[in-house]
């Protein structure tokens, strides 16, 4: 087991530049998740933390060896892969085992460690066959038991549930959680769901375009989000973005032109600049007067109720309430936001106030 | 809907066209098959014989050399050239398997370094060799015999080595580099985490997955060599060299043609090529498709 430290890595691409300096220290024994929206450079970055892209500055290190010109074989890593890269022409056990081999491992060790592996992943029905025989699922476990056959010091997966079905997809994020929760490996998982990332990781690596914008525990990141990516970015249905001019007064409060949103505890020093707010649907409450809306339309998921509403000039907010209230389209109702469950960014930047 | 009269008569009418493509496609094929089992009276009896009446194989034996003293000697007095044949049967497979692992030599690693590097011009440069093979023989043929004359490999097998192999290996790094293409570069990355080094990624999952693609290769090198007329009968004179369809072609002179010696030389000739592709379609076919789709 290892930490891995990122420091201020860039990588270009010819004279296209990818990522500007990103740095992320992952403690040993950390899950990990990068998340963002696709093309954003998790992969770049995962890939050259494996030392299958070259570093064009900046340094990684795992444990505390600086790895920037070590081959991938002596990164002491394992990776699944997205397509899962099962080698098509040999069966499951040799997937699993050809790591083993190449490090010159005795037969009987390999066989002993692929058996065990399997036991862990309920493959050993399937040690036999070969990856065209196997079902999307458990061609996923396999790439899996081939990166913990290894036993390496950090796990590197790279989109590894996206090509699986949504039923599927949420058992093995419990099985992967699980799996580090047993062997306790570092773990460094991208993932472009934020849902992934808030289940699964124990912190948070949000990245857009090249940079990170915040890094922090799951539910740092929901309840203070450094900036509006990362608040839209982050929970599902996304955040309700409003903007607005500060008003200051006993409570400041929001300005939006169509509504005024209290604000408490919004900084003095702040009023009067143009600031978007972020409302999450959640922290959204049915009230006697508040935002005046227009029910646009119902979703029942069951465990609550989505209405997108109209608050005027087309602008829609979602809110999601866990009491069933009969709504109908065209019905004319308030929307007031929780006290203090109002996010307040700085219009221009997007920067958290 | 169609009525079921109409739909008897389209099926009637393909069958009859497909008979007659299939026999003349098959027609010249069974004629010299069929010639080359006849005795010499019968293949010029009138009206000709559409099957040997004692099917022989006869004049394979002869062209190998085997069968009694008088029967050779009668051959030799017909046709002298005959017995160049297994000489030139040699010359064949040597230059064509030869040729193939010099295919599969030059051509794989071009391929790779095509499939999997990002460099200038690597479209450009690869739509230029394809090019090569644009230009008629025919405007080569001249100023390559002066090439082979000048550096003295006129009747040598060394010369149509080299020049086959230059005019199939474009065609080969095309067809392996899109094969190449479509598998996935994550196969190389995961065999480079596993503990491999570059060379034991190729070796261990590239290679034996390119099998079918390296054996199309292999198959067509060879039987583009195989059957090439042209620049072996202008690079060749003796049986140090000759190939097999320049010998078959010997037995067609201006005073007399031996069409038995011709049709059996015709049919050595075509067997290989008929074997092998027999053999190796399942590979022919899903390596030259793995390129149309990808390429
Ligand atoms: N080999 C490459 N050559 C040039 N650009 C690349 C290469 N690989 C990735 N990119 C570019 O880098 C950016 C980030 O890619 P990637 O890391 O795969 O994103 P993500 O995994 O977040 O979706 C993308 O804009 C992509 O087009
Ligand atoms: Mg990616």
């Amino acid at each position: 087991m290892a930490a891995v430290t990122i420091r201020k890595a860039h990588k270009t691409y010819g004279a296209t530049p990818v990522l500007h300096g990103v740095s992320i220290d992952i403690e040993d024994g950390e899950f990990v998740v990068l998340v963002g929206p696709s093309g954003c450079g998790k992969s770049t970055l995962l890939r050259m933390i494996a030392g299958l892209e070259h570093i064009t500055t900046g340094e990684i290190a795992i444990g505390d060896k600086v790895v920037n010109t070590v081959p991938p074989k002596e990164r002491d890593i394992a990776m699944v892969f997205q397509n899962y890269a099962l080698y098509p022409h040999m069966t499951v056990a040799q997937n699993m085992g050809f790591a083993l081999r190449m490090s010159g491992r005795p037969k009987a060790e390999i066989d002993a460690r692929v058996r065990r592996a399997a036991s862990i992943l309920a493959l050993e029905p399937y040690l036999a066959r070969y990856p065209k025989q196997l079902s999307g699922g458990q061609r996923q476990r396999v790439a899996m038991g081939r990166a913990i056959v290894r036993d390496p010091s950090v796990f590197l997966f790279d989109e590894p549930l996206s090509n699986l079905d949504a039923k599927l997809r949420v058992q093995m994020r419990t099985e992967i959680k699980e799996l580090h929760q047993r062997l306790g490996t570092t773990t460094i998982y991208v993932t472009h769901d934020q849902i992934e990332a808030m289940t699964m990781a124990d912190r948070i690596v949000v990245m857009h375009d090249g940079v990170i914008e915040q890094i922090g525990a799951p539910l740092e990141l929901y309840d203070t989000p450094a900036n509006t990516f990362v608040a839209s970015f982050i929970g599902s249905p996304a955040m309700n973005m409003l903007k607005g001019t500060l008003k200051g007064g006993d409570i400041p409060f929001v300005d939006t032109g169509k509504a005024q949103i209290p604000v408490p505890g919004a900084a003095a020093a702040a009023v009067g600049r143009a600031v978007t707010v972020g409302i999450r649907p959640e922290s959204l409450e049915l009230a006697e007067n508040g935002i005046a809306a227009t029910v646009v339309v119902v979703e029942p998921t069951g465990a609550e109720i989505l209405v997108v509403a109209d608050i005027g000039g087309g602008t829609y907010v979602t809110a999601a309430f866990h009491q069933r209230y009969a709504l109908r389209p065209g019905a004319p109702i308030h929307l007031a936001p929780a006290p203090g469950q109002v996010h307040l960014f700085d219009d221009e930047t997007g920067i958290r106030l | 809907m169609i009525s079921p009269f109409r739909e008897k008569l389209r099926k009637a009418l393909l069958a009859f066209f497909g008979i007659l493509f299939f026999l003349f496609l098959f027609g010249p094929f069974y004629w010299m098959v069929a010639t080359s089992m006849m005795t010499e009276q019968e293949m010029l009896s009138v009206p000709p014989k559409l099957f040997p009446s004692e099917p022989t194989l006869q004049n394979y034996g002869i062209i190998l050399g085997i069968g009694d003293a008088e029967t050779l000697k009668e051959a030799r007095n017909r046709a002298p050239a005959v017995f160049e044949i297994r000489p030139a049967l040699i010359n064949s497979m040597m230059i064509g398997v030869l040729v193939a692992i010099a295919n599969l030599l030059i051509a794989t690693p071009a391929a790779y370094a095509f499939a999997r590097l990002r460099f200038n011009f690597s479209l450009s440069l690869l739509m230029i060799y394809i090019a090569t093979r644009m230009v008629p023989p025919i405007m080569l043929v001249v100023p390559m015999f002066l090439i082979v004359r000048t550096v003295g490999l006129i009747d040598t097998p060394l010369a149509l080595i080299i020049t086959y192999t230059v005019f199939t290996v474009p065609f080969s790094i095309w067809l392996l580099q899109s094969y190449f293409r479509s598998m996935p570069a994550e196969l190389e990355d995961a065999a480079l985490i596993d503990g491999c080094s570059r060379w034991q990624s190729v070796r261990h999952v590239l290679l034996p997955l390119a099998v079918p693609g390296l054996t199309c290769v292999a198959i067509l090198s060879f039987m583009g060599s195989w059957s090439e007329f042209l620049f072996a009968v202008v690079f060749t004179k003796t049986t140090a060299s000759r190939t097999l369809p320049v010998v078959a072609a010997s037995f067609v002179d201006t005073s007399s043609i031996q069409f038995d010696y011709v049709m059996t030389a015709g049919v050595i000739t075509a067997l290989p090529p008929f074997l092998l592709a027999l053999i190796f379609q399942r590979f022919i076919v899903g390596g030259l498709s793995a390129g149309a789709v990808k390429g």
